[in-house]
């Protein structure tokens, strides 16, 4: 009899553990901020860069380099990648935001160091103080994972929306391809450190 | 070096280790002589005194080994902030990898150290269940092959703890050649401490199946075995939930690096099962139930092979079906909670 109770007691003991321990873990985790998809980092809010997948699944990465591997892996384009404007915090369409490789560090394990802007002032400014350079064209992160920039239709009666300009070009708007060759290269002469 | 408190904590218990181990080796030796030989009265007094004083010393090595086994991975889990690139366990073990100077050994210590702490654990198992085994006899039949599992077993204990001890001494800064792997562009060094993956999307399903057929199938065959009381499986028999044993590792093995860790995780290209020490602490007692399960199993089989003699005749199938039932609890708690834990993540 004795021996019958302290059988059912061990087993109501291991089924309280088998079953209350992941439960447990669950409900301790509840709160736990959301982490790098491809390296499972703690993410960065300044650098933060999300994904939105084809069928409208989000998916948020620590840094530019985590997502664009990330996105190397997978079979679709993404609908959007958004950016973080490191100026500012706010979220950014990729395809719109001004792109900068400096000597700055953001992730230290996949040692990116491309750094997202909206306006093209606070990318100047961030390659003055840190040195660098716009990344144009091909170079821009996810240029091949994302159709080219299709601004909205204009209403009737309005002039056509004026596309943004691509990397961290000099001011006056969408260049044709010789110009911002030339733009990018006087740019270059104007601001690199040590010239 | 990298002195921290688990470091200071390690070495010491790997200096406890490495003594005991010695003694252990040096002292069981001299016994294992003696038992073997004609033996005296007077003798017989001293080789009983000596073979209490080897199995104090092995039964305090055993205890030993089972804690520096969670222990090395709680250093390796402190290690990791210490390199800038490094965010696992498994970049802590990439550390000296194509490096120069001693800190290339680094990586050979520690896939020496993983393979050993279980080995160890398992040997101080096998010898604790021959040594129950051979206390409940008027005469210790079983002395001779307890020293036989003891000897390796302090050997292999001197060698871990010799192991042990040089990786926490080592200095740990590495130094590549100027066309080393880290000289490259902008993250290659860091792709290094990323683990690999082994199976792709399309496997997941099959290892689904191969874990929980091996598993339901191994738990469902130890159920069948051990259904009579008092009596245990033949050579046969237990044969084949051995090597059902072997299956169930590999298959439950893969599965947790592929489709488990990644799953709780939140992590679909992370195939990293160190992780899931600091970041889901509740999968571990499932991984150490597991474990505990295919032990158990192992040592039954050693209780039926190396326990073998006319007087432990009438206690040995009851032991071995003992061995079988915690086996089955192990895997079957095991397979709920890891279940539980996907159904919930």
């Amino acid at each position: 009899m004795m021996a019958a109770r302290s059988r059912l007691l061990l087993f109501l003991a291991g089924l309280l553990v088998v079953v209350g321990l992941p439960l447990a873990g669950k409900w301790a985790r509840r709160g736990a901020g959301p982490r790098c998809e491809l390296d499972g980092l703690t993410i960065e809010p300044l650098y933060r860069v999300r994904v939105v997948d084809r069928a409208g699944g989000s998916h948020p990465f620590c840094c530019a380099r985590c997502a664009a591997r990330w996105l190397a892996r997978q079979g679709d384009r993404p609908q959007a990648v958004y950016v973080t404007d490191e100026a500012g915090g706010a979220e950014v369409d990729s395809r719109s935001a001004f792109f900068v490789r400096s000597t700055v560090v953001t992730n230290p394990l996949t040692r990116n160091r491309v750094h997202a802007f909206r306006d093209r002032a606070d990318a100047e400014a961030h390659v003055r103080a840190y040195g660098g350079e716009a990344l144009t064209g091909v170079e821009r992160p996810f240029s091949f994972e994302l159709d080219p920039y299709r601004p909205e239709a204009p209403a009737p009666g309005q002039d056509k929306p004026e596309a943004p300009a691509r990397g961290n070009l000099p001011r006056g708007g969408a260049c044709p391809s010789l110009a911002l060759r030339a733009c990018v290269g006087l740019w270059r002469a104007v601001s690199s450190p040590g010239r | 070096m990298i002195l921290n408190t688990y470091a200071v904590l390690l070495a010491f218990v790997a200096v406890l280790r490495l003594l005991l181990g010695l003694l252990v080796l040096g002292v069981g030796a001299v016994a294992w002589r003696s038992a073997s030989g004609p033996v005296t009265p007077e003798g017989r007094t001293a080789l009983e005194d000596r073979c209490y004083l080897v199995f104090l010393l092995a039964l305090l090595l055993v205890a030993l080994n089972l804690v520096s086994w969670p222990l090395l991975y709680l250093l390796l889990q402190s290690y990791v902030p210490e390199w800038p690139g490094v965010m696992c366990i498994y970049g802590v073990t990439q550390i000296g990898t194509g490096s120069l100077g001693p800190v290339r050994y680094l990586p050979g210590l520690l896939r020496f150290l993983q393979l050993a702490k279980p080995a160890l654990v398992f040997a101080g198992g096998a010898w604790f269940v021959l040594y129950l085994l051979n206390r409940r006899t008027a005469t210790g039949p079983l002395l001779g092959r307890l020293f036989l599992v003891l000897l390796p077993l302090g050997a292999l204990a001197v060698a871990d703890a010799a192991a042990e001890l040089a990786y926490v001494g080592i200095p740990k800064k590495e130094e590549f050649a100027s066309s080393g792997c880290c000289t490259g562009g902008e993250g290659e060094g860091a792709e290094r401490f990323l683990p690999p993956v082994l199976v792709s999307d399309a496997g997941r399903p099959w290892l689904y199946a191969a874990y929980y057929g091996t598993n339901l199938g191994l738990a469902l065959a130890l159920l069948a075995a051990t259904r009579r009381p008092g009596a245990a499986p033949g050579p046969g028999g237990l044969t084949l939930l051995l090597l059902g044993g072997v299956a169930v590792l590999a298959a439950s093995g893969l599965f947790l690096i592929e489709v488990a860790a990644p799953t709780l995780l939140h992590l679909p290209y992370h195939h990293c099962a160190y992780d899931l020490i600091p970041d889901v602490p509740e999968a571990v007692p499932a991984i150490a139930l597991f474990v505990a399960g295919c032990f158990f199993l192992g040592w039954a089989g050693v209780a039926r092979w190396l326990g073998r003699s006319p007087e432990t005749q009438p206690f040995l199938a009851p032991t071995v079906r003992g061995l079988l039932r915690a086996s089955f609890w192990g895997l079957l708690a095991s397979l709920a909670m890891l279940s539980l834990e996907l159904a919930l993540a």
